[in-house]
């Protein structure tokens, strides 16, 4: 009877390293998931964070999109009362001159100040004493609550070199 | 941990994204834009527009597309041909790279870049509320290693870790997800604002190589406002002798409507130029409006469009690689989303071009998946398929398609319904799932079939048949059927419910939008069949139910009507079911009308089908029957 017996010693053994080994593998996993569980969530609080704050600010910004797509209006309207004393147009563009500042918007003033390119686009150079002043608007900027709404359109100066 | 952001630091203008919930966010500037002109004054340290804003009276000392001078020594050709043209100071500095000389200071381009690169720092910082300290920025393919370098540097300069540099075509492919498509061969067709570049990638196993790239580096968005310009001018000019482009605010306002004009025309057939008080004559004012066509604007730029193929055909002799062994084209750059370009570039490629990612963002948003590759945001083992393309239902009575999972939801997602037999003692219902938007079964994908029986023998529409899809991240679609009187179910499980290609889906959805109307007929003549069919049983089984409590006219009445509502359903039109419904329904109404004025019988209801009762969220609808 030379029969073989299995080795009890080894075999437990054995499979105790493929436990192991799973165990490993299934830690890191963990670990993985947690990670992108946590950041998944912190993504999401931001996000949370970032709808409120663009609710709260609709309607400013929707104002402001509205109104600086009206703007061109004015600026003909002030255009044409150059050539047109026409009472009524005068009435009418201070009325809507009227209704705008009651949204808090506010005409950036720029003319015979130092150039800010904060405040306004540099449209042409022409010669002038001074350095860097705003010598002439072509279009008027306007702010709306302390916000730069639209940027006023400028002539600067430069003294002749 | 910091995220890293993906920058595309462009020649015109630069962007930047991040990973945020799975998916690149692009994040908008201080100032609430997309993008933020490469412009910098590096002596009043000022970027971006405002930079922009003082060009003109500051043209020496504002420094724009730098990325054409970055790494390059100052004898290398193409330096020589900008400074032809660049307003600002170039002159050659440490090694002989190419540097910029403002006020007698001298900067390189990556000091310059460095400056574009801390807004966009700060910006980002000010998005994500934290410190931003990692960033994966974007080249050219053909950038040569020391333009790469000079690349990284600025990133330095500013104190980012460059944990990368990536090629602007990858970064648009990876913006699509083309590398979990196992698309092999790419084509990007990128045409900005000044420069236009065709590069051909293939994937080798999970990452792409540039085989050939090719271009114009001076043809962009800038020349087709150019051209529309010109033309504005000229026409008025003609018309009124005065050249407009001799008087700069009259300028700026054409160069503005002609670039509003060209944008306007992507998605209208005529654009309106209107530019009251453009200038003065003898002291009387002068107008400027007109109409500008789509086709008139494609006659304009068609030879600026066409100028672009020369380069692809040379690019693809490069890759050696024939235009039909192209898997995917990519459109970058704002001025492909002109209908004509897009129009072209599927003519010469023979495929419908990759565009549904905002082009102007595409870079950026592929240097943040890159960055989120990196940073271990993004599995590359999940297939890329964020929505289901198309609407998932099943076949309910009449042949219509019922939907459960509308197209575009997010997965993994789910959803259950009820639904119910369309006949007395149907023991089976006959669950055919399908993929389309038409509203008729046939006209839609059958995705599979399967039958849930053993329901227990009622009148029809009494049974309750849970109907449940499961939508995994993977796209497989388990449906299922359970009778909730047995709890018995079955269900199947249908792969590549997603994996139906592009080109399908677009023309799933334009047979959709084509057939709309007459579809919405059928299916409204189905539905009133389907309601008369149901008013029929309902009336043999009040009838039936009332018994003797029926007065004999009244019951009459309602017989004539059912056979006139049976003979309408053979050979009437749909109105005529409609209206033969309502009379057989006001008649049957008499029914229970009579029996509350004879006497009140407690526990005699009027017999209102179970079936017409819509509980909130709970719909009973007929199961097909299946015999």
């Amino acid at each position: 009877m030379d029969s073989l017996i299995k080795d009890k010693k080894k075999k437990p053994s054995v499979e105790m390293y493929h436990w192991k080994a799973a165990l490993e593998k299934t830690k890191k996993e963990v670990e993985e998931y947690k990670n992108k569980y946590l950041r998944a969530l912190a993504d999401y609080q931001n996000l949370e964070k970032r709808v409120v704050d663009q609710r709260d600010n609709q309607r400013n910004n929707i104002i402001q999109e509205l109104i600086v797509k009206l703007l061109p209006l004015l600026d003909h309207m002030e255009k044409a009362e150059i050539f047109s004393k026409d009472k009524g147009l005068i009435l009418a563009k201070n009325q809507f001159i009227k209704v705008i500042r009651g949204f808090g918007i506010k005409e950036i003033d720029v003319l015979g100040k130092e150039f800010n390119p904060q405040l306004a686009e540099a449209i042409d150079m022409v010669k002038g004493e001074k350095d860097n002043l705003v010598t002439e608007v072509l279009r008027k900027g306007y702010l709306y609550e302390d916000r730069i709404l639209r940027v006023a359109q400028v002539k600067v100066s430069k003294k002749a070199n | 941990m910091s995220k890293i952001i993906g920058i595309d630091l462009g020649t015109t203008n630069s962007c930047v994204a991040v990973m945020e919930g799975g998916k690149p966010k692009i994040i908008y500037s201080q100032e609430g834009r997309n993008v933020i002109p490469s412009v910098v004054d590096p002596i009043k340290r000022i970027v971006g527009d405002v930079a922009k804003r003082q060009m003109v009276i500051n043209p020496k000392n504002t420094i724009f597309s730098i990325k054409r001078l970055m790494g390059r020594r100052f004898s290398d050709e193409s330096v020589k041909n900008d400074i032809k043209w660049l307003p600002y100071k170039i002159k050659s500095g440490r090694d002989g790279m190419a540097v910029v000389d403002v006020d007698g200071k001298t900067f390189t381009p990556q000091e310059i870049s460095a400056m574009v690169l801390q807004k966009i720092k700060s910006d980002a910082e000010a998005y994500l509320g934290e410190k931003v300290e990692k960033a994966v920025i974007t080249v050219p393919a053909y950038f040569d290693d020391s333009q790469r370098q000079a690349t990284k540097q600025a990133g330095e300069i500013t104190g980012l870790e460059v944990v990368t540099i990536i090629n602007e075509p990858t970064a648009s492919a990876l913006a699509y997800g083309l590398d979990k498509q196992h698309a092999h061969t790419i084509a990007v067709y990128d045409l900005g604002g000044g420069t236009f570049d065709i590069t051909v990638l293939e994937l080798n196993k999970n990452f792409f190589v540039v085989k050939a790239t090719n271009g114009d580096t001076h043809l962009g968005g800038d020349d087709f406002d150019k051209v529309i310009l010109e033309y504005l001018a000229d026409l008025f000019k003609k018309e009124n002798g005065i050249d407009l482009r001799h008087d700069a605010q009259a300028l700026q306002r054409l160069r503005d409507a002609a670039e509003k004009a060209k944008i306007e025309l992507s998605s209208s057939m005529e654009a309106d130029i209107n530019l009251p008080f453009i200038t003065v004559r003898d002291n009387q004012p002068l107008h400027l409006v007109t109409k500008l066509t789509r086709a008139k604007l494609e006659l304009l730029v068609g030879h600026l469009i066409k100028k672009t193929f020369d380069p692809v055909k040379a690019c693809l002799k490069d890759a050696k690689v024939d235009i039909s062994k192209i898997d995917e084209v990519v459109l970058v750059g704002g001025m492909t989303r002109m209908p004509k370009v897009i129009e072209e570039v599927k003519k010469f490629f023979g495929k419908e071009p990759n565009r549904s990612v905002n082009p102007d963002e595409v870079v950026a948003a592929g240097a943040a998946v890159q960055a989120g590759i990196i940073s271990g945001d993004y599995n590359k083992d999940i297939l890329l398929i964020d929505v289901t393309p198309l609407t998932l239902g099943v076949e309910t009575l009449g042949g219509v398609m019922t939907p459960l999972i509308p197209r575009n939801t997010a997965i993994p997602t789910g959803k259950t319904e009820i639904f119910s037999t369309a006949a007395d003692s149907q023991t089976q219902v006959e669950i055919h799932v399908l993929q389309g938007e038409r509203p008729m079964a046939r006209d839609n994908k059958s995705l599979g079939r399967f039958i849930l029986s053993g329901i227990p023998p009622a009148p029809r529409g009494v049974p309750q048949v849970e109907v449940s899809f499961d939508l995994d991240t993977s796209g497989i679609l388990t449906a299922t059927a359970k009778d909730k009187a047995t709890g018995k179910a079955q269900s199947i499980k249908i792969t590549g419910s997603t994996g139906l290609t592009k080109e399908e889906i677009e023309n799933m959805k334009a047979e959709a939008e084509k057939h709309k109307a007459d579809d919405k007929k059928e299916k409204e003549k189905i539905e009133a069949r389907n309601k008369a069919d149901n008013m029929i049983y309902v009336s043999e089984k009040s009838l039936k139910d009332a018994g003797a409590k029926v007065p004999k006219d009244l019951k009459e009445e309602i017989e004539k009507k059912i056979k006139t509502l049976k003979e309408s359903l053979e050979k009437g039109t749909g109105e005529e079911i409609e209206e033969k419904t309502k009379d057989l329904s006001d008649s049957l109404q008499k029914i229970g009308q009579n029996m509350y004025q004879e006497q009140a019988q407690p526990g005699e209801k009027k017999e209102q089908t179970p079936k017409e009762e819509k509980k909130k969220g709970d719909k009973v609808e007929e199961g097909e029957v299946v015999n």
